[in-house]
């Protein structure tokens, strides 16, 4: 299974890359209002929905590793926390360009704008922590309960334009945009989708191989079983 | 009509008018947002190859 | 205690602070404390506390308000609470060039200071989208148009000189 998605995923997730970005760019038509400009959106959206897809398997890889230790879920966690906060950045980066000819600023503290700057900080802490603790089962303990605690900023982004008032507009959807428009904005959110899964599953083969690699040194802790990755409370 | 109330618009907008409610222009706002993605993925791409498993050449069994 | 009992016990904990957190947020009184911008009839409503401090004031541009001058780059327009015709409004004075998506009728939000000259100075001018996207009209060209309206600038920009 994760020969062939290596092998089968990124021509599948260029072609839709292409394909998506193409029709965005060069068959949709332009917005009546916003002009060209709108074309941001087949960029900025998925990169912001496929963050928030990212660092939701973060959570989940969070619990279930305090539920039941394994080299495999944290291993998971650190690769879904990583590509979330590229896939996080370049959708703030493109939101903030967005919002230099529409809105006229860059940049505002409206609630959308600032939880998304906290869910950044916040990854960001994440990784830092994770490169920070030497011990691997200190670290995956505590950067589980980050990951817990950090999660609580994804629905909060998701309704914060809807929960209080924002520059920010609320969520569009099928009605409120033109079918044209509709089209390269699924194929990019899948190209995007591709993306992710090919990125997490490469980023997630090095931290599996630096774990085994950690817990095969001859300082960690004794091994009881005949595996040598083994170690107390970890399977 | 229309055509003249375009000329009318037109007009404004080449004297500096404001208040058109549209947006004229604007691509090079739209290049460097797809570049930035573009960009972020081939850059992260390279990075998770230079990062690679090296030492067992099979990588982890999975 | 095992480690994998002392995990789940950290996992009930770090789920409790989590949903704790969430609900607090959700369903707390956050919004009423940090208002992102207030409208028109709120900061009036305020009286003379609303004199003074730099504040966001935001809603829809009065229909037939705006009034620019290019030459010394002053707008003034006004602001209401919504789009009922009566609505309480506010005048706003502004010295930059307003983004290209200000029309009539368009959600605005300014940043300023307000005082008992009932003008609101902005330093600040932001307009909203809506969560529509739409194709042009038939008939409406939004990019030939602007390459004429290009052109036309480009015309009188040499023929000024």
């Amino acid at each position: 299974m994760g020969k062939f998605l290596r092998m089968a995923l990124p021509p599948i997730a260029l072609g839709l890359l292409v394909t998506g970005h193409y029709i965005g760019l060069a068959v949709a038509p332009p917005d009546r209002e916003m002009g060209d400009v709108q074309r941001i959106m087949y960029a900025h959206v998925p990169a912001v929905w496929i963050a928030l897809m990212a660092l939701t398997i973060n959570f989940i890889c969070s619990v279930v590793y305090l539920f039941k230790p394994s080299w495999k879920t944290d291993s998971l966690a650190e690769a879904s926390a990583e590509v979330g906060l590229l896939f996080g950045t370049v959708g703030v980066l493109l939101g903030a360009i967005w919002g230099r000819p529409t809105w006229g600023v860059y940049w505002t503290w409206d609630p959308r704008l600032t939880t998304a700057a906290i869910l950044l900080v916040s990854y960001m802490g994440y990784m830092a922590l994770r490169r920070f603790v030497e011990d691997p089962e200190k670290r995956a303990v505590w950067s589980a309960v980050v990951g817990i605690i950090a999660a609580v900023d994804l629905p909060i982004i998701w309704y914060s334009v809807k929960w209080w008032r924002s520059l920010h507009q609320v969520q569009s959807s099928p009605k409120t945009v033109d079918p044209e428009m509709v089209l390269p904005l699924r194929i990019s959110a899948f190209a995007f989708l591709a993306f992710m899964i090919l990125f997490i599953l490469h980023r997630y083969r090095i931290a599996l191989h630096e774990r085994q690699a950690e817990v095969a040194l001859p300082d960690a802790l004794p091994t009881d079983g005949p595996q040598a990755n083994r170690t107390p409370g970890v399977v | 009509m229309s055509a003249l109330m375009t000329l009318t618009v037109l007009a404004q907008a080449a004297a500096g008018e404001v208040g058109s409610g549209r947006i004229q222009g604007g691509w090079g706002y739209v290049w460097v947002s797809y570049g930035i993605t573009w960009g972020a993925f081939a850059l992260y791409s390279l990075s998770l190859w230079l990062r690679r498993p090296k030492n067992s050449p099979a990588g982890p069994k999975e | 205690m095992t480690p994998v009992a002392r995990n789940r016990l950290i996992l009930v904990g770090a789920l409790l602070v989590a949903g704790a957190g969430l609900a607090v947020v959700a369903f707390g009184k956050i919004g009423d404390n940090l208002v992102y911008y207030w409208s028109p009839a709120e900061m009036l409503g305020q009286g003379e506390k609303a004199y003074g401090p730099t504040i966001r004031l935001g809603g829809v541009v009065k229909p037939g308000s705006i009034q620019w001058n290019a030459e010394h780059t002053t707008l003034h327009f006004h602001v209401a609470t919504d789009h009922t015709p009566g609505s309480a409004s506010v005048l706003v004075r502004s010295t930059e060039v307003p983004p290209q998506m200000f029309r009539d009728g368009i959600g605005v939000v300014v940043e300023g200071t307000f005082d008992k000259s009932q003008v609101f100075a902005s330093n600040r001018l932001m307009v909203n989208h809506s969560n529509e996207y739409r194709a042009p009209k038939p008939g409406e060209e939004p990019r030939k148009w602007q390459e004429t309206v290009e052109g036309s600038t480009t015309a009188s920009a040499t023929g000024a000189q």
